[in-house]
């Protein structure tokens, strides 16, 4: 059983999570909008899924794995890695500091 | 118009020297000056002189030689701006290829756009982006669908000969059907994913779209196969679709599923995908009335497993090796982020990711049985007609659920083929899906193509009072 | 009140791949410009997706079993969802529900030390924190990690530290990692709370040990710190939560890094990139056949042979000093030469680079058989002079006149004249016996050091009774 009320402290923590940031405003209205969604998502109680394996993928393949070897089509240069980067320095990628994981 | 022929007229004619590679890049340039800005179908229009260049000196090696085509812009193209439709990537250059362009430039054929799109592909309109919602053809007040909607709108309006779109729960077939174009959602893993930006990974699916069944056929051929570059790419061998369309569909049996033509369906588009089974009927194939009561749930599975693989693929969008930070999300795309983290978050994994997932498994089952009894399931795509500009996004429950016929594919794998069947009183398009089983695209097409000898919706177009007038069909 | 230490260790080792975990990119990273080792999956760049690496897969299954572990036939990926600058893709891809191997074990001298998983996973960038600014370098993102995770069996610094040397040994052993904690390439993080009487404090994990030495020191800091502290707050472990402190070396200190949290929320789920990997039994038992017989065993066999606890480590320490000593001991179970032979290569294993293919086992053997009309330095010097020029030790020693002058009679006479220009050393050891040494030494001198020394005690004992 699930609650189907996500509260607006639920909507910041999820935010948090996300690495999203929200203004107090959009909160509330997050908040009020996700509600009758995840209200139907209620729906799926009805459904009896004792003993059911849940499906991840549908390809059916396994060990699809690679060669040891050293792709060098594929590699970039140092140029082609920074090429989009907003900002980088003597080769590296920059941001600004944050506190340590 | 040239871009009014088939592929296998255009091929044919260059060929003949009817008319060149440039003629074709000219028209097609001609046209989105004449309409993009009405239809907003192009987020980046390549430049004129580079395509006549590649025009010029194009070896016809391959069907596709020499026909300027059309992407959607969430496949990474060497060089060129690839947005999905996102400022978060306003800036981002690519810098490598996706698998399915690399092979269509392989095959000398001529990319002119980067299409218009829903942001991350989160979306049925085409409205959910930061370039301007795109504009139907049929009627520049209404959506095009989405979230291939710049690529559906762009082959209606007969601005390239075909277009590469991506499925993941309906955004290839909503917009064929509210364009008038025939698209193809293939089997999950059919066609490479590699380069295509992610939206729900193991739902995604990259397809063509183009006037006809045998003009994606044709695509189909050039794109799909396996890829050492994407783990989920099967390796089943490519049939040559193309040669497999003459089949008569009387050996057949059309499954139309009770469920999917309940209350909450346009009754205008009920008629017209119900008479894609009477026209089958006439042509020899039998009609089987089943049922698949699950049909409920197919929106909440896709909804719950959607946004969770999307909150996750989504993370890499930190602004520091590439684009902008992740307050450029929109609010669409935000809200299904924001799902997708709850329902994957500690304590509501169980009860809702997992949940979805083990419905998921139970759908394999109900379509597999069903494919047991017919040969193809007969869907409608849409439950509405072509919606105003701005309707759906003002309320996103109803945009929510306006995906209820197109979701239910994904999850499973199944392949779908979307092709016009009809129009509205008010002339706007009306699409039907054929659903068949995994790897089952040869049979889809073969009947799409068999369909459109029988009936010729899918040759109409809007240009043809020549500024984008509806066409309003006889009575 | 009675204080027992509960350690655990997560240990992450450094895959030798030539190509990355999920992507063709060239896996060294180290000393290597930065950004020049990336492609679009491993910068995560948008559309890209992630392809095993085969052997990576094959060496953690090979680890796990050299670990005692059961392997799990049925295997997947999953992600772990968090958010840093060096984590290209937002999400690590790792392993939770089904890791390739689980419930293992380690015998740490005679202490089995439960061994709870061996999984694979991805490595992330390299953050340089510089003034306000976090530099960072993708060339490792992407680079395989094996992570082996102890059950909290430990139960002391020291033992911590042993079970770190062995893991590397191991690890070694079976060629797949350099296992070099400076470098980086092992890492580790031990876990440490207390019982004190019948409860236990609450569990730190701690950061940022660079060395053996390092885990030391930062285990014994935080079982003294976290002992003061209970004496303290008397706050004891709450289910589920853990703080991490960071170890600085400098300082001996561990301090504060984050607040105690509940386990962060990672959002696992399968990776659905990535199709189940399925290795039969037949496959894994092929990849147990690779492994060598490892250093436990190995310390096993020798202290069989009587070598000592010390001497059996060090020939076990890596595969190739434990190879060199088998290929000279050949199949032969004779005590004495399998020392004399540990003596020999005690000194030169560690200082000298040696190629198995030059030694040859019957050089040692020569040696071994005629070690009584040789004194042990000369020994020693005559197989070094034969492993660098390929000559019998034995015609080097004929050649130099090195056979030790065990006659007797040529002994006495050199004997009596050390005993009269020696008067003092004489009188010396008739008050005390054990001061003979100088005397054997200056007779070892006169006789040009080839005299056998228990002949020369011999005699000397004898003339000055």
């Amino acid at each position: 059983m699930f609650s189907n009320v996500i509260s607006e402290a639920d909507v910041l923590k999820v935010a948090k999570l996300a690495h999203i940031k929200l203004s107090p405003e959009k909160i509330v209205i997050f908040a009020k909008q996700l509600e009758p969604i995840l209200e139907y998502f209620a729906k799926l109680n009805q459904v009896n899924v004792e003993g059911v394996v849940p499906t991840y993928q549908v390809t059916g393949q396994k060990n699809i794995l690679r060669q040891d070897f050293i792709d060098t089509k594929r590699m970039f240069t140092q140029a082609q890695s920074l090429s989009n980067a907003p900002q980088s320095k003597n080769g590296f990628f920059i941001t600004k500091s944050i506190s340590k994981k | 118009m040239l871009l009014d022929k088939s592929i296998l007229e255009l091929a044919a004619g260059l060929r003949q020297d009817e008319f060149t590679s440039v003629d074709l890049v000219n028209e097609c340039y001609d046209n989105i000056a004449k309409y993009n800005d009405k239809i907003n179908a192009f987020i980046t229009i390549l430049p004129r002189e580079t395509a006549i260049k590649q025009a010029q000196s194009v070896k016809l090696t391959s069907p596709l030689s020499g026909l300027p085509f059309v992407i959607k812009d969430c496949f990474n193209t060497s060089g060129i701006t690839t947005t999905a439709a996102s400022h978060v990537l306003k800036n981002y250059i690519a810098p490598y290829d996706a698998t399915v362009y690399k092979k269509l430039l392989t095959a000398g054929a001529i990319l002119i756009g980067k299409m218009n799109m829903d942001a991350w592909g989160h979306g049925g309109s085409s409205e959910n982006t930061d370039f301007g919602p795109v504009k139907n053809p049929w009627d520049t007040t209404r959506v095009a669908g989405g979230s291939s909607g710049g690529p559906a709108a762009a082959i209606s309006a007969r601005m390239a000969v075909f277009a590469i779109g991506e499925d993941t729960g309906g955004s290839i077939r909503n917009p064929a059907a509210w364009c008038n174009i025939t698209g193809l959602k293939v089997t999950y893993g059919r066609v490479s994913r590699y380069g295509s930006i992610a939206y729900a990974s193991s739902f995604d699916t990259v397809g063509p779209m183009a006037k006809t069944a045998q003009d994606c056929a044709i695509v189909l051929e050039t794109i799909a196969g396996v890829d050492p570059y994407d783990a989920t790419s099967s390796p089943i061998s490519v049939p040559s679709y193309s040669t497999l369309l003459n089949k008569k569909v009387s050996d057949l049996t059309i499954g139309i599923p009770d469920e999917f033509f309940q209350a909450g369906l346009d009754p205008e588009v009920k008629t017209a995908v119900l008479k894609v089974a009477e026209d089958l009927k006439n042509a020899g194939a039998k009609i089987k009335n089943l049922s698949m009561p699950l049909f409920d749930y197919g929106l909440a599975i896709y909804y719950l497993i959607g946004p969770s693989e999307t909150s996750s693929n989504l993370a890499r969008y930190d602004g520091i090796r590439y684009g902008q930070g992740r307050e450029f999300f929109t609010d669409e795309t935000t809200r299904r982020i924001l799902i997708g983290t709850y329902a994957l978050s500690a304590g509501y994994y169980d009860a809702y990711y997992k949940k979805a997932q083990q419905v998921r498994t139970l759908f394999i089952e109900e379509y597999k049985k069903a494919l047991t009894k017919c040969s193809v399931l007969l869907q409608p795509i849409t439950p509405t007609q072509p919606p105003k500009i701005g309707e759906l996004m003002s309320d996103p429950l109803q945009n929510f659920l306006a995906d209820i016929y197109t979701t239910s594919q994904n999850p499973i794998g199944v392949p779908s083929l979307a092709f016009p069947c009809g129009f509205t009183k008010t002339g706007l398009p009306i699409g039907a899906q054929l659903v068949g089983p995994m790897f089952s695209e040869d049979l889809l097409l073969n009947i799409g193509y068999q369909y459109q000898q029988l009936t010729d919706n899918h040759l109409k177009s809007p240009l043809s009072k020549g500024d984008l007038e509806g066409l309003k069909p006889k009575p | 009140m009675t204080i027992t230490p509960i350690i655990g260790l997560e240990v992450h080792v450094e895959l030798k791949t030539k190509s990355k975990m999920f992507c063709g990119c060239n896996a060294s990273h180290f000393h290597v410009e930065p950004n020049t080792h990336t492609c679009p999956v491993c910068l995560g760049l948008p559309g890209a997706l992630p392809v095993p690496n085969q052997v990576a897969c094959e060496w953690c299954i090979k680890l796990g079993l050299a670990l005692g572990c059961t392997i799990n036939q049925d295997s997947f990926f999953e992600r772990k969802n968090y958010f840093y600058p060096d984590l290209a893709k937002g999400y690590q891809i790792t392993q939770l529900q089904k890791p390739f191997a689980v419930n293992g074990k380690l015998d740490v001298d005679g202490r089995l030390i439960r061994i709870n998983r061996v999984h694979l996973e991805e490595d992330t960038g390299k953050s340089q924190h510089v003034g306000g600014e976090t530099l960072l370098d993708f060339n490792r993102s992407g680079v395989p990690l094996v992570e082996i995770v102890s059950e909290p069996d430990l139960s002391s610094p020291e033992e911590a530290k042993k079970f770190l040397i062995k893991i590397q040994q191991i690890v070694r052993y079976l060629d797949i990692s350099d296992a070099d904690i400076e470098k980086g390439s092992m890492r580790c993080e031990p876990t440490v709370n207390l019982k004190i009487d019948n409860v236990f404090t609450p569990l730190v994990e701690i950061k940022n040990v660079a060395s053996l030495t390092g885990v030391l020191n930062a285990i014994q800091f935080e079982i003294d710190r976290q002992t003061k502290q209970f004496q303290e707050d008397g706050i004891t472990k709450a289910t589920g939560e853990k703080t991490t402190r960071g170890w600085d070396a400098d300082k001996s200190v561990t301090f504060l890094q984050r607040e105690k949290e509940g386990s962060a929320d990672y959002r696992y789920f399968p990776e659905p990139d990535i199709p189940p990997i399925v290795f039969t039994k037949d496959q894994i038992e092929a990849i147990r056949a690779t492994i060598p017989e490892l250093p436990n065993a190995k310390i096993v066999k020798y202290k069989a042979l009587s070598l000592s606890d010390y001497d059996a480590n060090l020939l076990a320490e890596n595969l190739a000093f434990s190879a060199i000593f088998e290929k000279i001991l050949g199949g032969s179970t004779n005590p004495d030469f399998a020392k004399f032979i540990t003596n020999l290569l005690i000194g030169p294993l560690k200082t000298i680079e040696i190629t198995i293919d030059k030694i040859n086992p019957l050089y040692f053997q020569n040696l071994f058989d005629k070690k009584s009309d040789l004194s042990s330095s000369v020994i020693k010097q005559l197989i070094l002079e034969s492993y660098q020029t390929g000559t019998d030790p034995l015609v080097l020693a004929q050649k130099q006149n090195l056979f030790q002058v065990s006659d007797t009679g040529a002994l006495q006479d050199l004997a009596k004249k050390v005993l009269a220009a020696n008067p003092q050393a004489v009188a010396d050891y008739k008050k005390n016996p054990q001061s003979i040494g100088f005397l054997i030494g200056q007779l070892m001198k006169a006789s040009g050091g080839s005299a056998n020394p228990q002949v020369v005690r011999e005699i000397l004992e004898k003339l000055l009774k």
